[in-house]
């Protein structure tokens, strides 16, 4: 039955496909196994998010987050405001999540089972590949092409709350490009991720990971005990309480409203 | 008023005694008549400046314009007949009173703390004299100078419990929630501690601070010296994160006197074992964050100066290079949570319950922990409440317990714990268990170190939990002790800005909203909402995040300082955060006054205001850990 409508959907789709697959063709042109030999844990990925609102004038921002993966770690970095959040997949399926101050140095540590949102860390899927698998699964599946590392699967799906498309690496558990509009008319918003690169060189990976294993940490509990130190007492006004990390959607894997949603930190 | 007219009378009076026996003469010349003398009485009311308890006032005078009336201005004199005041009331007036339970209870308590307070001052030769002789006041006092003399180093053990900012309102509010939780009204509930005989106060402030740190203040409590905010051990001349200042101003502890007297010595925190309070148990640092090496800047580490886990792990060593003559064993139970610090920063020392992709944070590659049981063969290291549970106390003569990487869990959390953890009662019977093998006796400190944390993150249900798991590890203490030799104290470091507001009617939920006497329904704030008995002053603020019971979840969430509408809120639940006045990215400290709690020989020393480093010196007095330490370095 998925075949079927794959097919279907290979012909009415054929220009966002062609679009995706060149970009995936440039990103793994040295890649044409059939089956993918690239391991999804050691991996970093940079994506360019565009946010375009039609609300009053047609403004458009653009900003970039960059995945990073090593083992049960995952990272999101934000350039834009110097703030890296990680988190670690314990045994017991428990995350850790861990935010990194990258302008001062400085790194808050929690308990596992932190809340985000103002629930609690279960969704690691989420993390993992910036989309949840449980918004996959909402999904409608479009069309399926290439192999290896290059097979790619288009999803989509039209609701009320809007339009969403998701161009998907399944054995990389990486978007491709990622889409989202709400609203019609002058009312309508979209958000839409380009992966811009990937990277599997575990060094590179590695150092990232070990430089922010350099910064000072200081354990959640402990932020009350120092009043002497400026950058826990000034913690709020540094970002240290923020909105989302991909900001699209929630641990649930559903949208965001729109005009709750900010990239910034 | 009666006038009376006198003049009659004495006429009378002069007929009956004018007789004589000579001739009568001739009648004299009628003289005019005389004035009249009168005489009024006037009802005095209760409460009149002359007769208090009602009377008559008589004056009396000549009536002088013979109006029959005595005017004011024909009064010579005024005396006044009072009625008795009440000295005595009887049985029957004073039935509602006697018959009170209330007043039955106090009665009895008079007569306790009498008794109470006999046992302790009364030397074992004198007690029965005291009690029963009247003896001048300067014979009493001889007496009772000789006899606290007596008392001193009667303690032979001393367990020291620090709840981490466990304020008043913090025990009023544990005791309440926990008499809730066994289906009392609540206010009338005693927490463990709240039974103790003798109990004080103590100023919590540090040298430099009016609102202290945990630092300053534990360092009063074990050295008997006030100091800075911020650092362990050290006296006020220390600079703080200066390494190069601390030579010199390093302070000697009851744990360390107690251990060169060769007592046993343990330590206990639900807290890092690293962090301020049980690190000033046994370490002298410039800076209480200098908890491993990792920590450090770089010029302390070339300086000489070592981090706080090191300074554990070598604590012997450490003591006997200090102080000359010294020969100790080392701390004999060691117990909390921050394993981190004693590992290695390698993902290959990970423990099995590690929550971080690598465990340790030490940057000098060393592994304290097997450090620690290469120089102790003696010595078991668990991490685990498998672990621990497989401990015989009886055997074993060292334990190091590192249940945490970072802070051991809440109470009200510790089952999501991945290896599990022991309790802070549980572990408080294992170091006992443990630590009273050793015919010298011991030192033990238990610290409740997440009562704070609780608070800091704005959550009146973790701290108050662990408060009340608290009191549980100081019941434990006293069931496994003997009151005659060995001082229990049970204190905090400082407060919190925490309150019990409003007027919510006697069995209202602690951590409900208020409804007042005589009500089903929420009271309401001049904004037209409910609001919740406990608050605080500062902080993040509201959060409802249901059956949540880590309290430090709040943090993730944004600061919501100031009221909110709790109408369709469940107030009572282990997420619910109360509301914060000033919005602070977490709760602070207070500068309150907080208590000191005491059983046990030489307790009778609490009572009163106190400055924060008397807990020390009632230790040292009640156990003479200064003698005892003295002759132990004479005698090496």
């Amino acid at each position: 039955m998925l075949n079927l409508l794959h097919r279907e959907f290979i012909v009415k789709n054929n220009y966002l496909l062609t679009l995706a697959l060149t970009t995936i063709s440039g990103l793994y042109s040295a890649q044409t196994f059939a089956q993918c030999e690239l391991n999804p844990d050691i991996l970093n990925a940079s994506y360019q998010l565009t946010s375009s609102s039609n609300q009053t004038a047609k403004t458009v921002h653009q900003s970039q987050i960059n995945l990073w993966r090593q083992g049960n770690t995952v990272a999101h970095q934000y350039p834009q405001t110097d703030i890296t959040e990680s988190w670690y997949l314990l045994a017991n399926q428990q995350i850790k999540p861990s935010r990194y101050f990258d302008g001062y140095q400085r790194a808050i540590e929690y308990q596992p089972g932190e809340v985000v949102h103002g629930k609690t860390e279960k969704d690691w899927s989420y993390r993992y590949q910036l989309v949840s698998n449980k918004l996959i699964e909402q999904l409608t599946l479009v069309n399926e092409s290439g192999q290896g590392c290059k097979r790619t699967q288009r999803f989509s799906k039209n609701s009320p709350n809007g339009l969403v498309t998701l161009t998907w690496l399944p054995e990389l558990k990486l978007i491709s490009q990622f889409s989202w509009q709400q609203g019609k008319g002058k009312q309508q918003v979209t958000e839409d991720w380009k992966l811009i690169e990937v990277g599997h060189n575990p060094a590179t990976i590695k150092a990232f990971f070990n430089n922010l294993s350099q910064y000072k940490t200081t354990d959640y509990a402990d932020i009350g005990d120092d009043h002497s130190d400026p950058f826990l007492t000034q913690m709020v006004t540094l970002g240290f309480v923020e909105h989302g990390a991909s900001g699209f959607y929630d641990v649930q894997g559903h949208a965001l409203e729109a005009n709750g949603h900010q990239h910034s930190h | 008023m009666k006038n009376l007219n006198l003049t009659l009378v004495a006429i009378a009076i002069m007929s009956l005694t004018a007789c004589s026996d000579g001739d009568d003469g001739q009648n004299g010349t009628d003289g005019s008549n005389g004035a009249t003398s009168l005489i009024t009485q006037t009802a005095l009311p209760l409460g009149d400046a002359n007769c208090p308890n009602t009377g008559v006032r008589i004056d009396s005078g000549v009536d002088t314009d013979a109006d029959g009336t005595l005017q004011a201005s024909e009064i010579s004199a005024t005396e006044y007949v009072c009625a008795p005041g009440k000295t005595s009331v009887s049985s029957n007036e004073l039935l509602t009173s006697v018959n009170n339970e209330w007043f039955l209870a106090g009665q009895q308590q008079i007569a306790k703390a009498r008794q109470t307070w006999l046992n302790a001052t009364a030397s074992e030769a004198g007690a029965n004299s005291q009690a029963n002789n009247a003896k001048t006041a300067s014979t009493l006092q001889v007496s009772q100078a000789a006899n606290l003399a007596s008392l001193k180093g009667t303690a032979k053990n001393m367990i020291l419990f620090v709840g981490d900012g466990m304020g008043i309102s913090t025990v009023t509010a544990a005791r309440i929630l926990e008499g809730q939780l066994k289906g009392k009204m609540g206010e009338e509930h005693n927490l463990s501690f709240d039974t103790f005989a003798f109990s004080g106060l103590a100023k919590t402030y540090n040298v430099d601070a009016q609102t202290p740190d945990s630092a300053g203040t534990m360092t009063a409590m074990m050295s008997g010296v006030k100091t800075d905010a911020g650092v362990i051990g050290v006296n006020e001349q220390v600079e703080r994160g200066d390494c190069s200042t601390v030579a010199g101003t390093e302070l000697v502890t009851a744990l360390e006197l107690a251990e060169i007297a060769g007592k046993s010595t343990g330590i206990i925190s639900t807290a890092r074992i690293t962090h301020a309070t049980p690190a000033a148990t046994y370490a002298k640092s410039a800076d209480r964050n200098w908890e491993d090496i990792s920590d450090m800047p770089a010029e302390a580490v070339t300086a000489g100066c070592k981090d706080i886990a090191d300074q554990l792990v070598n604590f012997e060593a450490n003591l006997e290079a200090r102080i000359t003559g010294a020969d100790v064993d080392g701390i004999d139970v060691v117990m909390g949570g921050g394993r981190r610090h004693f590992l290695p920063k390698d993902t290959a020392f990970n423990s099995p319950d590690a929550v971080s992709s690598t465990e340790g944070d030490r940057t000098d590659g060393r592994d304290l922990t097997a450090e620690w049981q290469a120089k102790y063969a003696d010595g078991v290291y668990v991490y685990d409440q498998a672990g621990f549970d497989a401990v015989d106390a009886n055997s074993t003569k060292r334990l190091m317990g590192l249940f945490n990487e970072s802070h051991m869990q809440y109470e009200a959390d510790r089952h999501n714990d991945i290896a599990g953890e022991p309790s802070v009662a549980q572990m408080t019977a294992k170091a006992i268990d443990i630590l009273d093998n050793n015919d010298e006796g011991f030192f033990l400190m238990v610290e409740s170190g997440r009562i704070d944390h609780g608070h800091h993150a704005g959550s009146a249900y973790n701290a108050l939990t662990d408060t009340i798991a608290f009191s549980d590890a100081i019941t434990k203490a006293v069931e496994m002790t003997d009151m005659s030799d060995t001082l229990i104290i049970v204190t905090a470091d400082h407060g919190h800005v925490f309150t019990i507001a409003g007027y919510p009617k006697r069995g209202n939920p602690i951590l409900g909203k208020v409804v007042g006497v005589g009500s089903e329904e929420p009271a309401t704030a001049s904004d037209g909402m409910p609001y919740t008995t406990l608050g605080y002053t500062n902080g993040r603020g509201f959060k409802n995040l249901g059956t949540e019971t880590d309290a430090d979840e709040g943090y993730g969430h944004d600061i919501a300082a100031g009221r909110h509408d709790l109408s369709d809120i469940d107030t009572q639940t282990a997420g619910y955060h109360q509301e914060a006045l000033v919005p602070m990215s977490s709760e602070t400290h207070a500068g309150e006054d907080v208590g000191i709690y005491a059983q046990g020989p030489g307790a009778l020393l609490v009572n009163g205001t106190n400055e924060q480093s008397v807990v020390y010196h009632v230790m040292d007095f009640a156990a003479d850990l200064t003698t005892q330490a003295n002759a132990a370095l004479a005698a090496n």
